[in-house]
């Protein structure tokens, strides 16, 4: 029974985020990287999906990395491919979209090693002392976004330079504020949804 | 183990906290429509220009403008070109 209602939450989790992951995915596609200029390929300046990542490794934890993985391949190389935006062999986009996917869980972590703790995460012994990110506050969110945001950059900027894909600083800029403004974005645009959807509050 | 349903709920109430810190329940439709006029307008906003962008009486948008000056979401001061208009800027 246990087994079952593990799987059960494993599915709902990872259908959420790959959908999650898809729908912004294919909006930033269609509206942000046609209104970027080449240079959009060193990194996009508003990246939007990157809040995907951000909310589900903080709401769902762990389980939503399978899918985080999944999504940002079959993006990439199913639906990007189309329009220009996957540029990398097989075996780098591999490589990326695992340390896409586990930037924000790093991210976490390294939180986590400072005093702010998360209560999703796994393989952690909380105490009396331990620091709660509040997951109702979205300023803690935005904390969480802008080290994840950091932690991209540098692990996509290593990657590209040790695999002799682009040794260009300015992937590094590019990532790194474009992962944090698309997250905003997203974030704040879902709350004005809400409020339009549910003005009777 | 984790309930999905209740960590949706967390979000959500993370969503009506910003909600909360920009103040959006607290304004009725009338005071968003001259809230939103002022946001969008690209140069300066007068009282005039509310008034005929929302398509509320003069009286209206005063009221509403007192209100949101209250609120801190706006300042509103007098022009130096035209001592009887006033310009309004938002706050936030």
């Amino acid at each position: 029974m246990k087994n079952f209602i593990d799987l059960k939450y494993f599915l709902e989790v990872s259908v959420t985020t790959f959908v999650s992951f898809g729908l912004l995915y294919i909006i930033w596609l269609f509206f942000i990287i046609s209104s970027e200029t080449a240079s959009g390929f060193n990194g996009s300046i508003m990246y939007i999906p990157h809040a995907a990542r951000v909310l589900t490794i903080c709401y769902f934890g762990i389980t939503a990395i399978p899918a985080l993985f999944v999504a940002q391949v079959f993006c990439t190389y199913i639906v990007g491919d189309v329009y220009g935006v996957n540029t990398l062999p097989f075996i780098d986009l591999l490589g990326t979209a695992f340390l896409s996917s586990i930037c924000v869980l790093i991210a976490v972590y390294a939180m986590a090693g400072l005093g702010f703790k998360i209560r999703t995460l796994p393989f952690y012994e909380f105490t009396k002392d331990s620091i709660y990110l509040d997951l109702r506050n979205h300023k803690h969110i935005i904390m969480v976004t802008i080290f994840s945001a950091a932690v991209h950059a540098l692990s996509i900027y290593i990657y590209n330079y040790v695999r002799g894909i682009s040794t260009n600083p300015e992937m590094f800029v590019r990532f790194f504020t474009g992962d944090i403004l698309g997250t905003l974005i997203t974030i704040f645009s879902l709350s004005f949804m809400l409020y339009v959807f549910f003005r009777e509050r | 183990m984790p309930d999905f349903k209740k960590q949706l709920v967390i979000f959500v109430q993370m969503l009506r906290n910003i909600e909360d810190e920009f103040k959006l329940h607290a304004l009725t439709p009338n005071e968003q429509a001259v809230f939103y006029t002022i946001l969008k307008s690209d140069d300066i906003c007068n009282i005039s220009k509310i008034v005929d962008e929302s398509g509320l009486s003069r009286s209206t948008v005063y009221k509403i403008l007192k209100k949101l000056e209250d609120n801190n979401l706006i300042e509103a001061f007098q022009s130096e070109s035209d001592k009887r208009e006033s310009i309004v800027t938002l706050k936030v």
